[in-house]
């Protein structure tokens, strides 16, 4: 798969999208942390993060045939793809009322007060913030994901998305203003 | 009233995403904000609540396993597992 290193996302998109496998293999490659971040975000679960991100792949290879570029990156249809999967999951799994936080991994085991006191307060906010998220557009949330969790520069996240660096921190701005005052709404 | 509240976060905002855009830690960005601690707090904690996101790491057999089943079954095979 080595010589599909040197070739962007969109090269290795087409590739794959005329039914070349290993093309398929390198872009999963790369977007195997991202999409599975934004799930386990979106579910706070891990064992179902591992399942919804085997589906979403599966449903990318099985609909790629269907992607058009207009301008964004891939990785833009693989976030589509996942926010649907999650979306049907919290459907299927709507009477479930509590959301298992206890499987975080920044969980502490030091059970001090202080610590345990700091520990409940976080999980109580990712519970809200997960929440929130709901309430974003599409767009905000992918440009949530993409800074904060997966780390890529507004130049990248411009590129992926097909926008201005400029709408990108509009994106931004807006969505931590809604994120903050749900938090705070909450709390 | 509102709205210059509205603006005065707005603001706050801007300038925590360009500090944090040149790698300020958390703790670093709430001192940066003596007069608007309260408001720099709020905006942390969901900063922080993404920090911890960047901590999950997927088992790399997961993507073994995922790449094995695309190479294992045709797509007409996939397609109908979701119609």
């Amino acid at each position: 798969m080595d010589k599909y290193q040197d070739l962007n996302p969109r090269e290795l998109m087409d590739l794959a999208k005329n039914g070349n496998r290993d093309a398929f293999g390198a872009l999963y490659e790369l977007y195997f942390v991202p999409v599975f971040r934004y799930i386990f975000l979106r579910t706070k679960d891990k064992k179902d993060s591992e399942d919804l991100t085997q589906t979403v792949f599966l449903k990318v290879y099985s609909s790629i045939s269907r992607f058009q570029e207009h301008g964004k990156s891939p990785l833009a249809y693989f976030f589509t793809v996942a926010r649907n999967t999650v979306i049907d999951y919290w459907k299927k799994k709507r009477e479930v009322v509590v959301n298992d936080l206890s499987e975080t991994p920044e969980t502490s085991h030091d059970h001090s007060d202080e610590n345990l006191h700091r520990d409940i307060e976080r999980e109580e906010a990712a519970k809200s913030i997960h929440e929130a998220l709901d309430k974003l557009s599409e767009e905000q949330e992918k440009v949530v994901v993409l800074k904060f969790i997966n780390e890529f520069s507004n130049r990248e996240i411009a590129d992926l998305l097909g926008k201005s660096e400029e709408a990108v921190r509009q994106l931004q701005c807006r969505a931590l203003k809604a994120l903050r005052q749900h938090l705070k709404d909450a709390l | 009233m509102n709205n210059n509240n509205n603006e005065k976060i707005e603001k706050i905002i801007e300038k925590i995403l360009q500090l944090y855009d040149k790698g300020k830690t958390l703790s670093d960005m709430v001192r940066l904000f003596p007069e608007h601690q309260n408001e720099a707090k709020e905006i942390m904690r969901v900063l922080d609540v993404f920090q911890s996101g960047k901590k999950v790491v997927p088992p790399r057999e997961l993507l073994s396993q995922i790449l094995a089943d695309i190479k294992g079954v045709t797509e007409n095979e996939i397609y109908r597992l979701f119609i």
